[in-house]
């Protein structure tokens, strides 16, 4: 009898539940991380040493005290809050252009990349040659997310020197790809009952796709747009270290010469100028009622 | 008379309509803006003449073919080459490298967001979390206010700086250290699954978590208990979303001189390799695509499973 009921108690505590999904994974992503800190050899003892110690806390105090002025003035050079509005500005110009040379090559391939605005079933050639140019656009608009926007302005500037131009088309190619990934899911989620409706009292396909999605569409592609303006701020920012004059550039000279005050009034700037884009689209979101881009 | 009625009913809705002065200021903001940017000045130019850009060119068009290949013109003969490349020149390491790295800063970011979750959530961050009233002390109230707003504004500072000018600041102070590429993803993706997270807290319906703080449960224990397993799921989409991102960051991320894919990509550029700096790119292309696909795979598993 008492071995039944130790049985019977046994089995309603089963291993499983010690175990639920979301420890499991919980578990596993820990396992994982663990393994994948081996695998690129990561020693928490390296992090701290007395040199490290002193560099961090002669970096961090110098956040208190941004410069003002240049640390090593030089006689005939550009007062140096001048420099700071100038490289802002050439940032903000650079993720303009970029971003004005990507959203039409986005707007089209999205275009291309979408079923919904194509011709009634009976017309099967047309449909054909569009499947084509679809699958091609696909491939396309993967291949150029795939690489990152870095590798490309380092293959441009590579064959094309330095320059500004070579930068913003080499930004423009993964950029217009994840507008036209992004802005494509956008059209097919939407619903197509407005499209149905002209469809049915005789607009042509085309028509209704352009009256019967897209202005149900525009919130949420002008917000996606915004957002990745952001982005582009950024992205012009890393676009510094490959020679274009944005704050990165402005950043690594005064980093490489350890102007710390310096560096600290760089990113202060570069973080007001993002926060500011930020709220605004945040607000713009919030008046045209689209939620969250993640 | 009627359809002159309904012209009018119309005209009446068009007037109506939601209008937003805000949002018309801002396109006419967005276009001055842009006719701005590409009106205003010249850009930076190539310092090189043209004859010298299109003998650039030349070579480097000329070296993207593999060195087998150009010498015997057949493609079959670049395959040692090729076996070489990740092989003895560590392309398979720098692929584990960069899904360790992405996946060891992820982690940290998604942990420590975590821990300041409670904190910087609007709801919870207040005197009066999810409007439970804790006493009218106007010093706590403060307290809590400055809590929550310096925990927001330390995950939009995080995240305003980019991975790559983190990493390069992280260098100078470092040294080259697997520590400098590991910490510059963490920070930057710690800013973002912050604000991601607190939206989340924002947004979830927290009734359990209401009432364990009615019984005098405090906000992480709370928090901890109730909203963060509901909310699971929906955590672990944004996990592996920034994941993703991770992975495409840090194949450029060790062009900071950091062995690893973008190191070996640099490398081989300073080397006027080109052939070999086009195959590590697309061993990146390859990479990045792989974490992609594995990250919609459990996304869209994730989003359909129930969280329990």
């Amino acid at each position: 009898m008492m071995g039944n009921a130790n049985n019977i108690r046994f089995k309603k505590i089963p291993i499983e539940q010690l175990f639920s999904p979301r420890r499991k994974v919980l578990i596993v992503l820990t396992l994982i991380t663990i393994g994948c800190s081996f695998l690129i050899e990561l020693n928490p003892l390296r992090l701290f040493n007395d040199n490290n110690l002193k560099l961090v806390v002669d970096f961090l105090g110098a956040a208190f005290t941004p410069a003002i002025d240049y640390e090593n003035p030089v006689p005939d050079a550009e007062p140096f809050l001048i420099t700071v509005v100038d490289s802002v500005l050439m940032t903000l110009r650079f993720a303009l252009l970029a971003m004005s040379v990507s959203i039409p090559i986005g707007a089209l391939l999205a275009f291309f990349s979408t079923t919904a605005w194509w011709p009634k079933k009976n017309r099967r050639r047309l449909r054909q040659i569009l499947m084509g140019i679809l699958i091609v656009s696909k491939s396309w608009i993967t291949f150029a997310r795939s690489i990152h926007e870095l590798i490309w302005g380092l293959l441009f500037i590579t064959a094309m020197g330095t320059s500004t131009t070579a930068a913003i088309v080499a930004v423009s190619i993964p950029f217009s790809g994840i507008l036209a990934k992004i802005y494509s899911e956008i059209i097919e989620e939407h619903s197509r009952d407005v499209q149905e409706l002209f469809r049915s009292i005789g607009a042509g396909t085309l028509s209704s796709f352009c009256i019967g999605i897209i202005p149900q569409a525009l919130p949420d592609l002008f917000s996606y747009t915004f957002y990745r303006l952001e982005c582009a701020l950024r992205t012009a920012t890393v676009f510094g270290f490959l020679g274009i004059e944005t704050v990165g550039y402005r950043i690594m000279l005064s980093s490489n010469e350890f102007h710390h005050h310096e560096v600290w009034t760089y990113l202060y700037v570069l973080f007001g100028t993002i926060a500011i884009l930020e709220w605004w689209s945040r607000s713009i979101r919030k008046r045209l009622g689209t939620s969250t881009i993640n | 008379m009627e359809s002159e009625n309904r012209e009018l009913r119309i005209k009446e809705l068009h007037h109506s309509r939601s209008k937003s002065l805000f949002l018309r200021m801002s396109l006419v903001v967005f276009i001055i803006s842009m006719a701005w940017a590409w009106s205003a000045g010249t850009l930076h130019e190539s310092l090189l003449t043209k004859e010298q850009r299109s003998e650039n060119l030349e070579i480097f068009i000329g070296k993207i073919i593999p060195d087998p290949t150009r010498e015997s013109g057949k493609w079959i003969d670049s395959l040692p080459w090729i076996t070489d490349l990740l092989i003895e020149e560590q392309g398979i390491k720098a692929i584990g490298i960069t899904f360790g790295l992405a996946t060891v800063a992820i982690t940290m970011s998604g942990f420590f967001a975590l821990l300041l979750l409670p904190l910087s959530a609007r709801n919870f961050g207040t005197q009066r979390p999810l409007g439970i009233n804790q006493g009218n002390n106007i010093l706590k109230s403060l307290y809590w206010f400055a809590i929550n707003k310096s925990s927001r504004i330390l995950f939009l500072f995080t995240r305003s700086l980019p991975e790559y000018v983190l990493g390069f600041l992280l260098l100078s102070i470092l040294g080259p250290d697997p520590w400098v590429l590991v910490l510059a993803l963490a920070i930057h993706n710690f800013g973002i699954l912050g604000r991601l997270g607190s939206e989340l807290v924002e947004n979830s319906s927290n009734g359990s978590a209401r009432i364990m703080l009615a019984q005098g449960g405090g906000r992480y224990s709370s928090l901890v208990s109730t909203t963060f397993p509901d909310s699971f799921n929906r955590m672990l989409v944004y996990f592996f979303y920034r994941w993703e991102t991770c992975i495409r960051e840090s194949t450029v991320l060790g062009m900071v001189s950091i062995i690893s894919l973008g190191y070996l990509i640099k490398d081989a550029k300073s080397k006027m390799d080109y052939d070999r700096m086009l195959a590590f790119i697309l061993l990146g292309a390859l990479i990045v695509m792989a974490g992609d696909i594995i990250s919609t795979l459990v996304r869209r598993k994730l989003r359909i499973t129930r969280s329990t």
